[in-house]
């Protein structure tokens, strides 16, 4: 524990600068992000007017199109489930993931989910004025894998 | 100047502002830890190769055995009731402040670097290594000494340092001063509504009221990047001026969280901003109103029974 004038001028400046210090992160052409310390890049990428996204919907026997929530995906929080889902289709591993999600699908008794029959792992692209204007339709819809729900 | 930064970085303080800055920050990591337990423990089921260590995690090059993330998490809850209560602080403070530092940089280690709980860990940092122990009475709470200010202005110093960071990441970023154009902010929300719709997250309906409303959201944006690139300046400035800040920067978060849904639960709370307030006085203030009541309660009673005595006597 810090006692000393000194000492704790000492922590004081280390915990300033440790605060300060991922500022730098800025100024490369790839910065890394780290926790705690952080340089927040949160909100500061430019958004297109086009969106795209990896993402998993589910079919039931009448066509009925349902999208997947994160929590059938993987574990942890949203932002973590959608970025692990990114880092496996960049690594085009399409199969591996539709067949883990449509695995936990098979198991699960929550409605609509329990009556699903097909899984999508797809790549869709909106238009951000158009969705939010009452479109819901995506633009372009790419179909990167399909996995049926064996129960 | 009587800024939050007046008299120097040793000016004396209540013993009581830094210990109910620890009891109420350490209750909310310890409600933070109960919470999401379960879901830390089951994160060392996820594929390994989706394994990015954060922090000190850094140290494991692969993700540590299931066994040791159980045993993590259960010391961090027993140290964390510990430091609440202030028992051996010089000993609990440090070993807290340690293996929390430990649980979150794991947390933070799989694909996604979360920026909502980076202040608590160095705020709880600040407190585990200050002289932050034991629970006080009312009138020792009230004992002054230089001890128990810096590691207060340190956390203030934290928190402004990290709204400023924000500040220069949006500036240096592609948008640049294109963030105070109110599309610029909207599509930022816009992009996190829309992720969050396809994963099956319920998104803010006033969003999707308010989007063809650009003037809101250039008032919003240009807002909150002042709040943000002035927020060092708070430390050296009118104790009301930082008062206001905080209550802006609050109602910034709130705001964010009415539009997209995102909860910063240690900003909504305001136990972020605990530091830049003197929450002592306000235990001070309500341990005087009951005081006070006791001691009417007391003359009520005492009235009533010697009124009592003096009829039977009659």
């Amino acid at each position: 524990m810090i006692q000393t004038k000194t000492a704790a001028i000492i922590f004081s400046i280390l915990v300033g600068l440790a605060v300060l210090l991922p500022v730098k992160e800025n100024w490369k052409t790839k910065p890394a992000d780290d926790f705690p310390l952080s340089y927040y890049p949160m909100f500061s990428a430019k958004r297109d007017v086009q969106y795209t996204v990896n993402y998993l919907v589910g079919y039931d026997s009448l066509n009925n199109r349902h999208l997947i929530p994160y929590k059938l995906i993987g574990r942890g929080g949203f932002n973590q489930v959608r970025r692990q889902l990114n880092r496996n289709v960049n690594r085009k591993k399409y199969k591996s993931v539709t067949r883990r999600v449509a695995k936990r699908i098979a198991r699960s008794r929550q409605s609509p989910f329990s009556a699903l029959k097909e899984v999508h792992l797809v790549k869709g692209t909106y238009n951000i004025d158009e969705y939010f204007i009452g479109d819901k339709n995506p633009a372009e819809e790419e179909i990167l894998f399909v996995q049926p729900v064996k129960r | 100047m009587n800024g939050i930064n007046a008299n120097g970085w040793f000016a004396p303080v209540p013993i009581g502002r830094i210990q109910i800055i620890r009891i109420i920050t350490g209750v909310f990591s310890l409600w933070y830890l109960t919470t999401r337990f379960k879901m830390m423990n089951a994160l060392s089921a996820t594929n390994p190769a989706l394994y990015k260590p954060a922090g000190v995690m850094q140290f494991f090059a692969s993700p540590p055995p299931p066994m040791l993330i159980t045993v993590l998490l259960v010391t961090t809850v027993i140290l964390n009731i510990l430091f609440i209560a202030g028992w051996k602080h010089r000993w609990i403070g440090p070993a807290f402040a340690v293996v929390l530092l430990f649980v979150f940089c794991y947390r933070n280690s799989w694909s996604m670097v979360y920026h909502s709980y980076n202040l608590m860990v160095i705020h709880i940092f600040i407190l585990g290594f200050a002289p932050a122990g034991g629970v006080s009475s009312l009138k020792a709470m009230k004992k002054e000494h230089w001890q128990y200010g810096w590691p207060v202005k340190l956390m203030c110093l934290a928190t402004v340092l990290v709204y400023f960071l924000s500040a220069v990441a949006k500036l240096k970023g592609e948008l640049a001063w294109g963030w105070l154009n109110g599309i610029a902010m909207r599509s930022q929300i816009a992009v996190d509504a829309l992720r969050k719709n396809m994963f099956g997250v319920e998104t803010s309906a006033l969003f999707e009221a308010t989007y063809e409303h650009t003037w809101m959201y250039t008032i919003m944006g240009a807002t909150s990047l002042l709040l943000e690139l002035l927020a060092p300046a708070i430390l050296f400035l009118n104790r009301r001026v930082a008062a206001g800040w905080v209550l802006l920067v609050w109602l910034m978060h709130w705001g964010i969280f009415v539009l997209m849904g995102i909860t910063f639960h240690h900003h909504l709370t305001g136990i972020l901003y605990l530091s830049f307030l003197a929450p002592e006085r306000w235990w001070f203030f309500v341990a005087e109103k009951l005081n006070r009541i006791k001691i009417s309660l007391r003359a009520v009673t005492s009235g009533a029974l010697a009124s009592t005595k003096s009829y039977q006597q009659q």
